[in-house]
């Protein structure tokens, strides 16, 4: 209930402001919001109502900021549609600003029964100088396309597709059917990316010819030519050629002015315009060199060329100088070709080469380049320069071509100087023993001999080594066998006991016969007892008859033996220390005895052992 | 039979006398030639007994001077090098040899050796080969008495003494028999040679065609490491290699 009444209430209110709002209003309004200082501007306040006449009271707002010209000045208007009438009633002033910067034109009031009515206030700018639009000057000149149908420039490759280095001549040609008024200037130079340029000469001054283009006869002028050589493969742009022309162009007539056109020109009516024109780019598709059979002395040169070497010298003497010409020419990209490398016998001192160019630019670039090299020959004998060779690519034929020259063989001969400047390769310790001299010869000469080989290939040599080794080697074995048997005197004195004892026995039995009992005895006892002595290895001081028996026993020795040696022992020293008369026939026993007991004792202790 | 071989021996001799006073002459001759600036008489008479195959320190020294002076550097180093084998520590020789390598052109560096080879290179040219023989026997000899005293000698202290003694000079022997065996190898392997024209240009092979390698010039010394027909592989001091033809080096 409530919302119901709420919403009809609403409804109501906005039908009645409604009807009301569109039925009067009042607004301001200014012809231009940014006016220049010396500029007149006009600020209207416009009352649409349905009876136009019930305004009354129109207050204006101060306007003491700008100078009031005129106003306020009234007009309105009526009009009746579908029998409704609908009026405006308009006042307007026509200001001028005072001085610079933002003001602020306030409210206007007027009255409409009974109801004050009010503007809005309006914001005004005022800067210096004027902000009026230029009057347009195109009224009455011709338009840029007409131009540019009429003058052109066209740039122009005379192959679209190239090698490597090959060359592309571009041209650049004015087309114009219009006059050119005065000296043209270049605005902008094409730029050859990729490219190495080389300007074709042109003459200074264009001449016009006439040519057809597209239907059309126009004058044609060659502006610029160069000669391109590509330096990367791929697809190259040249930027676009610009050059400002000034052109006559007749002007329109603008109406019947005949004072103008008398005035201005009176040989035709026509201006001067500066037209900026520009060519197209050009495109160049660059192939890359064949990879197949590059000759191994080629280095970039393509065209076509002629290899030409000469040499002003065959024979000379070291230190002399000999200079070598080598001569490329033909077309191609001259500047680019490297001389040849050749490669100089030892033995010459070489100087940088010196390289002259002689280019001629004229459509295809030509010429002759002329490497110079200088030579020193610094050692004597027969030289070869060997054959140089040159390698370049030929377009037309599309196939590498390698130029070879003939080698030169040069003879050198010894000149009066001998390496004159190599001192200074010179040590410290070489210069002093260069002041030197070297020493006398050898007076003596006694050492002079046929020569031989080594000592030791000398048979006398091994026989002076061997005689002394087998002499040493010799006494040293019979040393030896000396020092063994010197080393046992027991087995020496046993193996010699019998003879000792023997030679005693005949020295005693000689003194049996002499009849020198003394000694006979004395050399008896020591037989026997030198022989125990000897036999049973008893050392002479430690001898007895009881340790000889002893010994005997222990070798198994008979107990007739032992009283046998016991009666001999006893016999010889009773008759040493008693002698008696009866001598000679006791010698007779006792030597009997004795060489008696020896041999028994040698039979049977020691026979076994010595055999 | 006794008259046959009587004849002989003095035929021998008489032959020898001959033969000994010939050079006797000829090296009088060259020692006059060279005393009166004739240096290249000099080099015709020392020449002829070289030939003729003799040889010595005195001959191969006055022929280098003689080649020195007649300027002839490449030959004069040649023959004080092989004067300088049979005599390594004469002090004339090195003299004029110092000189005449001074006059060479070429200047190899060659790298320092280590001190301990240098040391080495030093011992083994102590002595000439003959030299070297002639301590090797000397030193055998020696251990021979030593062993001798050894053997025969009655008290121990001398005994004592003979031992050791012997044992250090068999230690010296063994050491001078490495010695002799390594430079007698060294003569027979390691050939050396001395450029004799006064510039060659080394090929990389032996052939005429072949490109240069090099350029050397009189007197230098090199090692001649190998040859194929007359051609011979060198090589220089500091271990470049090169062929030459063998008529422009001469060997030591």
């Amino acid at each position: 209930m409530i919302i119901r009444l709420t919403k009809i209430f609403l409804i109501s209110v906005i039908l009645f402001f409604g009807g009301l709002s569109y039925a009067q209003s009042f607004t301001a309004s200014v012809n231009n919001a940014t006016v220049g200082l010396n500029d007149q501007f006009e600020v209207d306040f416009i009352f649409n109502g349905k009876d136009i006449n019930g305004v009354r009271n129109l207050t204006p707002p101060n306007f003491s900021n700008f100078l009031v010209l005129t106003g306020p000045n009234q007009s309105s208007s009526m009009q009746i549609i579908n029998g409704a009438v609908s009026g405006s009633l308009t006042f307007s002033y026509v200001l001028q600003p005072k001085s610079l910067g933002k003001f602020t034109i306030g409210k206007a009031y007027v009255e409409y029964n009974g109801t004050r009515y009010n503007t809005s206030p309006l914001e005004i700018t005022v800067i210096k100088g004027s902000a009026k639009p230029q009057q347009q000057q195109n009224s009455n000149s011709i338009s840029t396309k007409e131009i540019a149908d009429n003058l052109f420039i066209r740039a122009i490759v005379d192959r679209s597709r190239v090698y490597l280095g090959q060359q592309v001549t571009v041209t650049y040609k004015l087309y114009t059917r219009l006059n050119i008024a005065a000296q043209m200037s270049i605005s902008k130079l094409p730029q050859y990316q990729g490219f190495w340029s080389e300007e074709i000469e042109t003459p200074n001054n264009i001449n016009f010819t006439t040519e057809m283009y597209e239907g059309k006869q126009f004058k044609v002028g060659i502006l610029k030519k160069a000669a391109l050589f590509p330096s990367q493969t791929g697809k190259l742009t040249v930027t676009p050629f610009g050059l400002n022309v000034p052109v006559q162009i007749k002007k329109k007539k603008t109406g019947n002015n005949f004072f103008d056109d008398f005035f201005n020109d009176p040989f035709g009516s026509s201006q001067v315009y500066n037209y900026d024109a520009k060519s197209n780019s050009v495109k160049v598709d660059v192939m890359p060199l064949p990879s197949s059979n590059v000759p191994k002395s080629f280095n970039g040169a393509v065209g076509s060329f002629s290899l030409n070497t000469d040499i002003n010298k065959r024979k000379l003497k070291t230190n002399e100088s000999l200079s070598l010409k080598v001569t490329i020419s033909g077309s191609g990209n001259l500047n680019l070709v490297n001389p040849p490398e050749v490669n100089f016998p030892n033995g010459f001192e070489k100087y940088e080469p010196k390289t002259n160019a002689q280019i001629n630019r004229k459509g295809t670039i030509s010429g002759t380049k002329t490497t110079e090299y200088l030579l020193v020959p610094r050692t004597p004998g027969k030289k070869v320069i060997p054959a140089i060779e040159f390698s370049y690519f030929d377009p037309y034929k599309r196939s590498y071509v390698t130029l070879s020259s003939k080698p030169y063989s040069i003879d050198v001969e010894q000149g009066a100087n001998i390496a004159s400047d190599d001192n200074s390769s010179f040590s410290k310790e070489d210069v002093k023993l260069l002041g030197e001299d070297i020493r006398y010869i050898k007076t003596s000469f006694y050492d002079v001999e046929k020569s031989s080989s080594f000592i030791i290939y000398k048979t006398g040599f091994w026989a002076a080594v061997g005689v002394p080794l087998f002499a040493f080697v010799a006494l040293v074995g019979w040393k030896k066998r000396e020092d063994k048997l010197a080393g046992n005197v027991q087995q020496l004195k046993f193996r010699r006991a019998e003879k000792i004892a023997k030679s005693r026995l005949k020295k005693a039995k000689k003194l049996m016969e002499a009849n020198n009992h003394k000694e006979f005895y004395s050399e008896i006892s020591q037989a026997l007892f030198g022989y125990l002595e000897d036999k049973l290895h008893i050392p002479k001081s430690e001898f007895s008859f009881e340790r000889a028996s002893d010994e005997i026993k222990k070798k198994n020795g008979k107990e007739d033996l032992i009283e046998q040696l016991k009666n001999s022992i006893e016999k010889c020293e009773y008759v040493r220390f008693a002698p008696n008369a009866d001598e000679s026939s006791a010698m007779n026993g006792i030597y009997t005895d004795t060489s008696k007991v020896i041999i028994e004792i040698e039979k049977n202790i020691f026979s076994r052992k010595m055999a | 039979m006794k008259s046959l071989v009587k004849i002989l021996i003095i035929s021998a001799l008489i032959a020898n006398f001959a033969l000994a006073s010939q050079v006797d002459e000829l090296m009088k001759q060259g020692n006059d030639a060279y005393k009166n600036g004739n240096y290249k008489d000099a080099v015709t008479n020392y020449e002829k007994l070289v030939h003729q195959g003799y040889e010595g320190v005195s001959l191969f020294y006055n022929l280098g001077n003689a080649y020195y002076k007649d300027g002839k550097l490449g030959y004069a180093i040649l023959n004080y090098e092989k004067a300088l084998r049979l005599s390594p520590n004469d002090d004339d020789i090195q003299h004029n040899l110092a000189i005449a390598n001074a006059k060479t052109v070429d200047k190899i560096d060659t790298l320092p050796k280590f001190f301990v080879f240098q040391i080495w290179e030093s011992l083994l040219s102590f002595f000439s080969i003959k030299g070297w023989t002639y301590l090797v026997y000397s030193l055998f000899i020696l251990i021979l008495i030593a062993a001798g005293i050894y053997f025969f000698a009655k008290g121990p202290g001398i005994q004592r003494y003979s031992f050791f003694g012997g044992l250090a000079i068999l230690f010296l022997f063994i050491m001078s028999v490495i010695i002799l065996t390594i430079n007698i190898n060294r003569d027979q392997n390691v050939k050396q040679g001395v450029i004799i024209v006064q510039s060659v240009s080394a090929k990389l092979g032996p052939d005429v065609n072949n490109n240069d390698a090099f350029v050397i010039h009189e007197g230098l010394e090199v090692r001649i490491e190998d040859r194929v027909d007359n051609w011979v592989k060198i090589r220089l001091n500091d271990g470049k290699v090169g062929w030459l033809p063998d008529d422009d080096i001469a060997q030591i």
